[in-house]
């Protein structure tokens, strides 16, 4: 109850904070100007004390001295640092409890997108991390788990709503332990517990649905001929598996060891589909060349290790050392709570592998954003671009820095100093809502007791 | 079977092939010349040299000489005390996923007489990539509930464990019932007055031993896990509290209170800032967790705190005058981050100098090893780091560390080695 109330409250104020962007003509109040702030594009130059103008949820204008229409909203950064919003390539946030189907071991009939959860304060507390874009998944328990959601973090706004419906779709696959329910145990007697059966499920998955794409196809060819053919029963996992294999759905792979990220990735090259990542591969290190030759993605952790055995054979460098071999990496949360912090991630990758400051920025940027296939809407300041942006006290990767503005298509969901200013009116409001009650309470006994009668019902 | 034998193959193959060659540098005098160094306990020293013999600092001051003196140039560099991690880990757990390299946890409630130096592995990776943004000295504490053991002092260097440890003694631990939050605080009085009842317990069985011993009484039969905790209820031996709300915290405190003249340090204390007028008045000390939670940990830790509690809990404590310190919390793969709670807490409003002391004066005084450890002083450990920049910067390089006055390598860890092999594969 507590947390509905308090995201209400937030969103009413944060919509007073940025007024509507549907203006009439003449209404300039879908302009929005930020002045004054050191802009980090991450795709261009910085822009010491420069300015961002946007019109409804658009980057119109990135420069010096900029002026806005009248009637503009304009916020003065007063020199903080304005960075493209920051995108999580792998989450789990904003979903009902449930992210396995853990029942059986093949499931890509499973869709995260019909559990969002659009008042899942996670969201905000991402937003509080500066994070405007997440990729919600499907856990890793099976091989071939569900499809995934991307999700733009329009706070206040309804689960349709918050779903970002430019991003290609994407299915998640898991390699490995939690497959093979080494480390998370489901039922004995589920298969695999083998990386041997791992493969070999979604091997047979590819033949399965090919036969049913044909099965299909030859249907419909029939029809054509003019005949009347008896059509083949609908599946809907090969619904899905159909749209995998004519590439239009992306597949996500979370993986952990090298060897096993090389034979999938072989197989995936084998039925011709799109291999969009691998998710955290810990090893990919030891095939970066392999990796970086067939243009394969990883997006994980910086320095989470050691929790298993196939996360143990890794560094921090690893993120780092994949990018100078030329393979397009991304840093990932897979958790609420890392989420709010993936600007101390990528500092970490200055420390370990020596990656520069533009570089850093980009693997929680425009990174991840090429590999969800949305880097023409986000994930950096260009014009053009959806305006989201992060509004920090300090560059980015100073340790001492902290978010204190977050803006989603031009309106401001975040604002730090609101957000303490309305925690505190909701505390003291409680606070005098118990102290009435009390004092009632007391007038209560106060007045003279009277014979209760009981009742019978 | 076939996992069991897997897991032995890996703890195989962990303890044989993958841990890292100890090596230990040896105990010669060493003189570093011209280090900009931050003593903590006084204003900071530019270009200043500062010699170490036979494991203490022995000199600091400008243009030091040193006959035979090994000399390291700190040119640019920054020297301070090593970070004192105030409760980890260390050495207990390598993966948490395989039984068979964890010992956190031991079965059942009552455990005071366990000891973590009996499980501890000197040889454990997560030491040595611990050790990488500057820790030199840790406690490390099991876990559980109520009684979960003994923590030890240890420092990070040393072929075995003895070599290591410092105090395996050090402290005892008291898991404090958690009172949940939709139930009435009088609910969980029952559980705190068991542990009131275990101590008159011990008490009485201290009594009894001591008259035993004179003569005045019959035998008396030992019990270990009796004896663990006399040290505590006189006050010889810290108890350190693991405590998280306010609820719970006003609670411990009343405890302490009454138990004197136990010596109490309250541990965790997330929401420590909505009681910090009320520790501060307690003179309790408080060493705060990890700060950035795993993956399964829940910020902020109650619906109606404010997002960023667990970072403005710090400076709340040190406006209200509560003696605290940082420590790594309980995950010993990422006890490195410790500088970097300290960073947040600064983004959050604590002051930088406070931020610093707290992982080491702060902390040696809290542990009562501030003698030795917690800053550079003449006559105290030569427990140093010299770090390019500053050590709550992730983006830091810890350059060199001494403990004791003996170089630690600080590449002898399985990070470096990977990364340093895998840079020899050839390019594409």
């Amino acid at each position: 109850m507590k947390r509905n109330i308090l995201a209400g409250l937030i969103i009413s104020l944060s919509i007073l904070v940025a007024s509507p962007a549907t203006g009439e003509s003449g209404d300039n109040s879908e302009y929005l100007l930020l002045k004054n702030g050191n802009i980090i594009p991450v795709t261009s130059d910085n822009i010491p004390s420069g300015d961002i103008l946007i019109k409804g949820n658009k980057i119109i204008k990135i420069g010096k001295s900029l002026t806005a229409p009248e009637g503009a909203k304009i916020i003065d950064l007063d020199g903080k640092y304005a960075m493209p919003g920051i995108v999580d390539s792998h989450s789990h946030t904003a979903i009902e409890a449930d992210v396995s189907e853990i029942s059986v071991y093949l499931t890509p009939e499973v869709h995260i997108k019909d559990v969002i959860d659009d008042e899942d304060m996670s969201i905000l507390y991402a937003l509080s991390g500066g994070v405007t874009t997440i990729h919600t998944m499907i856990g890793s328990s099976n091989p071939v788990g569900g499809t995934n959601i991307v999700l733009k973090l329009r706070w206040g706004k309804s689960a349709d709503e918050l779903i970002f419906k430019e991003a290609p779709e994407t299915i998640k696959w898991a390699l490995g332990e939690n497959p093979k329910q080494s480390t998370f145990p489901t039922r004995e007697d589920k298969y695999p517990t083998t990386r041997m059966g791992v493969e070999a499920s979604i091997r047979a998955l590819f033949e399965k649905a090919k036969d049913y794409k044909a099965e299909w196809a030859q249907y419909r060819d029939a029809k054509k001929k003019g005949l009347d053919p008896i059509p083949p029963r609908k599946d809907y996992g090969m619904e899905v598996m159909s749209d995998v294999l004519d590439g239009k759905i992306w597949i996500r792979c979370h993986a952990y060891q090298s060897e096993e990220m090389l034979s999938v990735a072989k197989l995936c090259k084998e039925y011709g589909v799109k291999l969009g990542a691998f998710e955290h591969g810990p090893e990919g290190y030891r095939i970066a060349n392999e990796l970086a030759e067939m243009g394969v993605p990883v997006s994980g952790f910086v320095d989470a290790w050691s929790y298993k055995w196939e996360a143990y054979f890794t560094m921090p460098h690893h993120l780092a050392y994949l990018m100078k071999r030329g393979v397009l990496v991304a840093i990932n949360s897979d958790s609420d709570v890392k989420m709010r912090r993936l600007f101390i991630d990528a500092a970490r990758l200055m420390r370990f592998g020596g990656l520069t400051e533009n570089e850093a920025l980009r693997t929680i940027t425009i990174n991840p954003a090429i590999i969800l296939g949305v880097e023409k809407y986000i994930g950096s300041l260009e014009t053009g671009k959806q305006a989201d942006i992060a509004i920090f006290t300090r560059h980015p990767l100073d340790p001492f820095t902290r978010v204190e503005m977050t803006i989603v298509d031009g309106q401001v969901v975040f604002d730090r100093v609101q957000y303490h200013a309305d925690l505190q009116k909701l505390a003291d409001e409680e606070k005098k809502a118990e102290e009435s009650k009390k004092e009632k309470k007391q007038e209560n006994k106060k007045k003279p007791e009277k014979p209760v009668k009981s009742e019978v019902i | 079977m076939k996992k069991l034998s897997i897991i032995l193959l890996a703890v195989f193959l962990v303890t044989i092939n993958l841990l890292p060659i100890y090596a230990s540098g040896k105990n010669e005098p060493i003189l570093i010349k011209n280090a900009t160094i931050y003593p903590i306990t006084s204003e900071k020293i530019t270009g200043s040299d500062l010699l170490i013999e036979n494991g203490k600092i022995i000199n600091i001051g400008k243009d030091l000489k040193a006959d035979g003196a090994r000399i390291i140039d700190a040119t640019g560099l920054n020297l301070y005390p090593g970070l004192i991690d105030g409760f980890s880990k260390l050495g207990m757990v390598e993966m948490w996923a395989i039984a068979a390299t964890t010992d956190t946890t031991e079965v059942g409630r009552m455990n005071p007489e366990l000891k973590t130096t009996w499980a501890l592995n000197p040889f454990s990776v997560h030491i040595r990539t611990g050790r990488i943004t500057g820790i030199t000295t840790a406690i490390v504490g099991s876990s559980g509930s109520l009684f979960p053991g003994i923590a030890s002092l240890i420092k990070l260097d040393g072929w075995t464990t003895d070599e290591m440890t410092v105090n395996d003694e050090f402290a005892s631990i008291l898991i404090f019932p958690v009172t949940p939050r939709d139930k009435k605080p009088e609910l969980n009085d029952k559980k705190v007055q068991e542990i009131k009842d275990i101590f008159k317990e011990v008490k009485r069985y201290a009594e009894l031993k001591k008259l035993a011993a004179a003569g005045k009484s019959d035998f008396i039969k030992t019990y270990p896990k009796y004896d663990a905790l006399i040290p505590v209820v006189e006050g010889k031996r810290p108890l350190i509290i693991e405590v998280s709300t306010a609820r719970d915290i006003e609670k411990a405190i009343a405890f302490a209170e009454e138990m004197k003249p136990m010596k109490v340090i309250l541990y965790d204390c997330v929401q420590g800032y909505r009681v910090a007028d009320k520790i501060a008045k307690s003179g309790l000390p408080v060493m705060l967790a990890d700060m950035f939670g795993g993956f399964m940990s829940v910020q902020p830790y109650e619906p109606d705190e404010a997002y960023d509690a667990q970072w403005t809990n710090p400076a709340a404590l040190a406006k209200a005058g509560v003696k605290f310190c940082f420590t790594s919390g309980g995950v010993a793969s990422a006890a490195k981050d410790m500088p970097y709670f300290a960073a947040r807490a600064v983004a959050f409003g604590l002051d930088h100098d406070t931020a610093l002391k707290a992982m080491t004066i702060n902390t040696a005084e809290i542990l009562g090893i501030a003698d030795r450890v917690g800053s550079i002083e003449i006559g105290k450990d030569a427990d140093i780091i010299l770090v390019e920049g500053d050590p709550l910067d992730v983006r830091s390089v810890v350059k060199y560390m001494f403990i004791d006055g003996r170089e630690i390598d600080l590449k002898d860890n399985v990070w470096d080695q990977f990364y340093d092999k895998w840079n020899t594969r050839p390019k594409n």
